[in-house]
């Protein structure tokens, strides 16, 4: 029996078979560049020096002996801090392909273990979870001989939404002859790209970003628009021609909204809109914490705080203590500081209590919109316990509100947007548009966009998601200049040009076979189905097989 | 041409139309903007109107607004540098709400979400206030920091979120002379200084704050 | 938010005093109802005694009236004054209110050997049994309040219009007394019964603010069945009943109220000198521990008002006024509109530990605390 002393084993003692991602490294083919170890973000590998017997055995010189053969090789370290995150930039600096991350297909036991020091485990990216409802919807009422399908190469198609408050006829006709107020409507791309915070992003990021939306607008056509985040926008944007194409957000931290209120006399033009946070479809319930290292000059100027303290928000601030309240104050004040010129709405996490709130906007005057996001939307920093399992499925819950909406004759009056993990599985076009014909007015993409667009690195198998902690190996989610210098503002512009033609594209060819040109067909839902007859009973959605 | 040529010495703005009953606060703003470009002192007889106040551009002030009459809720805010707002008589919630400028005095108390999300300027209480004041304040290094004058004392949560504001809780004639800092100030303050003077229930927290020696 | 306002003076007034004060805070609420109810009853047209039951509802139809008017004759309650509102039923949105009954009766001979507590559960088996009979009839008839010195106005609509539509201000009836809310839907369909204030045995709360823990303190109170503990068209009716049960059942004094909605903490407890029953009273009535964000505004059979708030103190509300004469309302603008020549010095806001009483006297107003005693007489 061998004594416990010689076995190195404490409770929280780990070997490699036990962590998440597990490296493989192939001795015959390393060069020993050593290039995989000085890239590795989470310094998760070492080379190291191993010695091999090699027993001699001369049986008719009756002699015995060993010879040693010392070879290189990789170990992955156990520290929390250490861990592989299978992120793979190994792979991509390698020059022989002699290493790689692998998922462990084994229940990693690590996962019981990240409550070091008591401290409950946080990441960033996603909830990992690969199932997707939006991808199992078909669009299947063809219109094949008694209205012939169009042509999605060659025929005119008007894609475009409207954001903002559409009066009913009546109303409407009646405010114009009489010379009253009319709400301020947009019409924008149907894909807007969602809100994350300029203290999530790195500045390169934002600005390819920011590049790639300008250029679908004014070379393309394609009125996209994104989001701030919380965390404000850079004064020079703010009193640039760009912020046309800005929908500024303003969340519980009320971050970086002192420097908007300054630059409100130099701005060149009106935003896009003003998204009021209360909640994310991440983390719903849960505030944001940037911690102490993300807080750079920079971000701390913006943002109105001081810098390297950890910024906690609070979810919701208990200054806005209900709907109602939240609603007159913050949507009628922002309004009110546009000239009721910009629509201006919420954008909550869906739960069962959204249509409370939908019911709320119907009877307010200035809110023009509702954003739901699900549970499936991405995150830059959460625990894991918020990110797992708080949260709504965004599909039901729009599908609720919308019908309830219609239900009151005001599906036209209120755009709902969705948000919550469209496009998780690369499937953009297809996701967005069955939330459309389930009655969205259009969708907000994150984790695609990021994806796509700048290439980040994250799956649904739990691949890298650091961004909470800084250390971005594409730079995107990094304040640190020598990470986030990695990524190029003009390539990514590209991609989010590519994206969005790519994008317009594939919308064409749903729409066509369907028959649909003349306007965004939201809430068609007869021309959908899915496999699945509980989710087509709950989504009052036809069951197809 | 200086802005003040063609002006007249002072215009009063009333919040109720002809036949006794209250104006809404988007028409209320509409006329005050009006009146702000015929002069540059207005008395605004209000009636409960919220968001009065705010949104007065520098480049044609300085102003001097006085309220007569019940104040509605957010007075001043988002105001701008260069206008000063007095009441004669208490205010409703959120006095200087996402101020980034503005001087407001209030000639009596004030209630919940005094100073909520204000970035600069100076909101004096002469009384007491209610909840969450001076919570979510942001100070950036280039402008001045914002600060809050409370003549009597604050209610519970107060400087909750405090980014670099100032407060100064002088205690006197305090509403709650026991506790004059409420329960539980300070959660999450991460810049600014508090001065106080009077009792408190020493609930303050202190994973944030650190009290100094007068 | 709802907006809540209160008015309390030695002097009967107007309730159309309190509407014109509603104004000031509008922008907070949205005109799906209004709730008035009224004690220290006068009218001008009828010398009033105060000890006669009033019952206040509306008949939806005509038929629905009749049977009202048996259902009492059968009950031994003798009609002595049927209150006429002068009705612009063109301010009035729905289509079906045939008329909005405000009516004392004599108490029969056969309740006069009854003792008080007897009495009471008859008046309140009265109003439920209406309230039933309203239910099974297609809703044809709703019924607010049965008790002597209260009258219940209930409408949707927005404030005004409703005072307008039944002629408030014409000030043939006054109170001493007025609660008054104007409400802001959230959750619950826009129902009467839905408005605030919500009345049970004499007692009445209204409420700022979503109960969410409103499940389980209705499944407990449900629980207890007690015949009045019934409705919950708004989750702000278990307020009312929990005061209820705290002071009539439980026969605590008032203060108590707010140990068992709101308790101290263990630590708190530990070094309070009623410490050691109020820790019992915590355990025993841990069900009724309110989440808020709540302000709750409540006045007693006695005319005393109280006004207390939500363990974090989440939601507005304001007491001012002067001796004889004060106000309680979710914003500062309507305690000025109500009163606006008081004392401004003694405008108080109650913070989580505090509860506000005002006794009939009316001379002064108590700001209780519940680091300090309350009288109790024996247990403590």
């Amino acid at each position: 029996m061998v004594s416990i002393q010689s076995i190195p084993s404490t409770p929280s003692s780990l070997t490699h078979i036990d962590l998440q991602w597990i490296v493989k490294h192939r001795e015959d083919r390393c060069t020993l560049c050593g290039k995989c170890t000085s890239v590795c973000p989470r310094e998760a590998i070492y080379l190291t020096y191993r010695r091999q017997r090699m027993p001699k055995l001369d049986i008719l010189r009756k002699q015995r002996g060993s010879e040693y053969r010392t070879f290189t090789g990789v170990r992955q370290r156990m520290a929390k801090a250490n861990r592989c995150i299978g992120c793979g930039m190994c792979a991509s600096v390698c020059p022989n392909e002699a290493i790689a991350p692998v998922p462990n297909g084994n229940d990693a036991r690590v996962r019981m273990m990240q409550n070091e020091k008591g401290e409950a485990a946080t990441r960033g990216g996603r909830r990992n979870v690969r199932y997707s409802l939006l991808d199992k919807v078909m669009f299947n009422r063809i219109s094949m001989l008694t209205d012939p399908a169009l042509d999605a190469g060659r025929h005119e198609f008007e894609l475009n939404t409207l954001l903002g408050r559409v009066l009913a006829p009546d109303e409407y006709l009646r405010r114009k002859l009489a010379g009253e107020w009319i709400p301020p409507v947009r019409e924008i791309f149907p894909f807007v790209i969602g809100s994350m915070s300029f203290g999530a992003l790195s500045p390169n990021m934002w600005l390819g970003l920011l590049q790639g939306v300008a250029y679908c607008n004014e070379v393309l056509g394609i009125p996209v628009v994104m989001a701030t985040g919380e965390g404000g926008c850079p004064p020079w944007v703010l009193k640039s021609p760009y912020l046309k194409y800005i929908i500024l957000q303003i969340a519980s931290g009320y971050f970086g909204w002192d420097e908007i209120i300054r630059a409100i006399p130099e701005m060149q033009c009106e935003p896009a809109a003003i998204e009021i946070k209360y909640g994310q479809g991440a983390k719903p319930g849960d505030g944001g914490l940037l911690m102490w290292f993300k807080v750079s000059k920079l971000i701390a100027r913006l943002r109105g705080v001081p810098e390297g303290v950890d910024l906690p928000s609070p979810p919701v601030h208990q200054t806005l203590y209900s709907i109602e309240e939240s609603v007159m104050k913050m949507i009628q004040s922002l309004s009110m500081a546009w000239g009721f010129k910009v629509p201006v709405y919420p954008k909550i996490s869906a739960s069962t209590s959204a249509k409370a709130v939908l019911n709320n906007l119907v009877r307010n005057p200035y809110a023009s919109a509702l954003l739901i996001d699900g549970v499936d939307g991405g995150t830059g920093a959460a625990y894991n316990v918020s990110m797992d399992a708080t949260g709504h499925p965004i599909a039901s819950c729009l599908r609720d509100c919308y019908l309830d909406l219609a239900k009151q004759g005001k599906q036209n009056e209120i755009p709902i947007f969705a948000a919550g993990g469209v496009g998780k599985n690369g499937n953009v076009t297809q996701n967005g548009m069955a939330l459309i014909m389930m009655g969205a007015s259009g969708v907000h993409i994150g984790k695609y966009i990021m994806q796509s667009a700048a290439g980040c690195l994250g799956s649904e198998r739990n691949r890298c998601n650091v961004c909470n902690i800084g250390i971005c190996p594409k730079g995107i989610t990094s304040q640190n200049p020598k990470l986030y210098r990695r990524l190029d503002p003009d390539k990514v512009a590209e991609r989010v040009a590519d994206t969005f033609m790519a994008i317009r594209t594939e919308m064409k060819k749903i729409m066509a076979p369907l028959g649909r040109s003349q306007s965004l067909p939201i809430g068609m839902s007869d021309a959908i189905g899915i496999e699945d007859a509980d989710a087509a009973k709950r989504l009052n959605i036809k069951y197809i097989c | 041409m200086s802005p003040t040529d063609n002006k007249k010495d002072s215009t009063t703005v009333k919040g109720l139309n002809s036949e006794g009953q209250r104006i809404s606060s988007k028409d209320f703003e509409d006329l005050v903007q009006a009146a702000a470009k015929e002069s540059q002192n207005l008395v605004l007889e209000t009636y409960g109107q919220h968001n009065v106040g705010g949104r007065l551009m520098p480049a044609s002030g300085p102003y001097n607004i006085n309220l007569t009459g019940p104040v509605g809720q957010r007075l001043g805010c988002m105001g701008q540098p260069g206008t000063t707002i007095v009441t004669e008589g208490p205010a409703s919630d959120d006095v200087g709400y996402l101020n980034i400028g503005a001087d407001i005095i209030v000639k009596g108390d004030a209630t919940n979400g005094v100073c909520n999300a204000m970035a600069q300027g100076k909101v004096m209480i002469k009384g007491s206030i209610g909840s969450r004041g001076l919570t979510m304040t942001k100070w950036n290094p280039d402008y001045e920091r914002p600060e809050l004058w409370v003549l009597g004392s604050v209610g519970d949560t107060f400087a909750e979120f405090n980014c670099g504001g100032t407060g100064i809780v002088c205690g006197f004639d305090a509403k709650n002379p026991d506790n004059v800092l409420g329960y539980r100030p300070c959660v999450g303050m991460v810049g600014g200084i508090i001065y106080y003077r009077g009792k408190t229930d020493d609930t303050y927290s202190r994973t944030s704050v650190k009290r100094r020696a007068r | 938010m709802c907006r809540l306002a209160l008015k309390t003076a030695s002097e009967a007034f107007s309730p159309y005093e309190v509407l014109t004060a509603m104004e000031a805070m509008q922008e907070g609420y949205d005109g799906s109802g209004l709730g008035l109810l009224l004690r220290g009853i006068s009218f001008v047209d009828y010398k009033y005694r105060n000890s006669d039951p009033i019952l206040s509802g509306i008949a939806h139809t005509e038929g629905a009236l009749h049977r009202l008017h048996d259902f009492m004759q059968a009950r031994g309650y003798q009609l002595k004054y049927d209150h006429e509102f002068d009705v612009n039923a063109s301010l009035v949105e729905a289509q079906d209110r045939h008329k909005y009954f405000v009516r004392v009766y004599g108490t029969p001979d056969s309740v006069k050997a009854l003792s008080q507590e007897e009495l009471e559960a008859q008046y309140m088996h009265t109003r439920l049994d209406l309230r039933q009979d309203g239910l099974d009839n297609d809703a044809d008839l709703t019924v607010f309040s049965f008790w002597p010195d209260v009258v219940t106005i209930k409408e949707v609509g927005w404030p005004l219009d409703v005072g307008n539509a039944l002629g408030l201000s014409d000030g043939r009836v006054k109170a001493r007394v007025v609660m008054a809310q104007g409400r802001q839907n959230t959750n619950y369909g826009i129902n009467l019964y839905a408005c605030h204030p919500f009345f049970i045995q004499g007692i009445a709360t209204m409420t700022n603010g979503e109960n969410t823990a409103f499940v389980p303190i209705k499944e407990y109170l449900t629980g207890m069945h007690h015949p009045g503990y019934i409705g919950y068209q708004s989750d702000s009716e278990v307020f009312a009943h929990i005061l209820h049960y705290v002071t009539k059942q439980l026969k605590l004094p008032i203060e108590a109220y707010k140990h068992v909605i709101t308790p101290l903490r263990t630590e708190e407890l530990n070094v309070h000198p009623q410490g050691d029953f109020l820790r019992g009273l915590r355990n025993a009535c841990r069900r009724f521990i309110i989440d808020g964000p709540n302000c709750v505004i409540g006045t007693m059979p006695d005319e005393t008002c109280i006004m207390v708030q939500d363990g974090k103190k989440m939601r507005p509300g304001t007491i001012g006024g002067k001796p004889g004469e004060w106000a309680m309302a979710s914003e500062m603008c309507g305690v000025d509109a109500m009163i606006p020549d008081r004392d401004r010095s003694l405008d108080f806001q109650p913070m989580r530990e505090n509860m506000i009483i005002v006794s009939p006297d009316r001379k002064e107003f108590k700001i209780w605390s519940q680091f300090s005693p309350f009288p109790l007489h024996q247990a403590a």
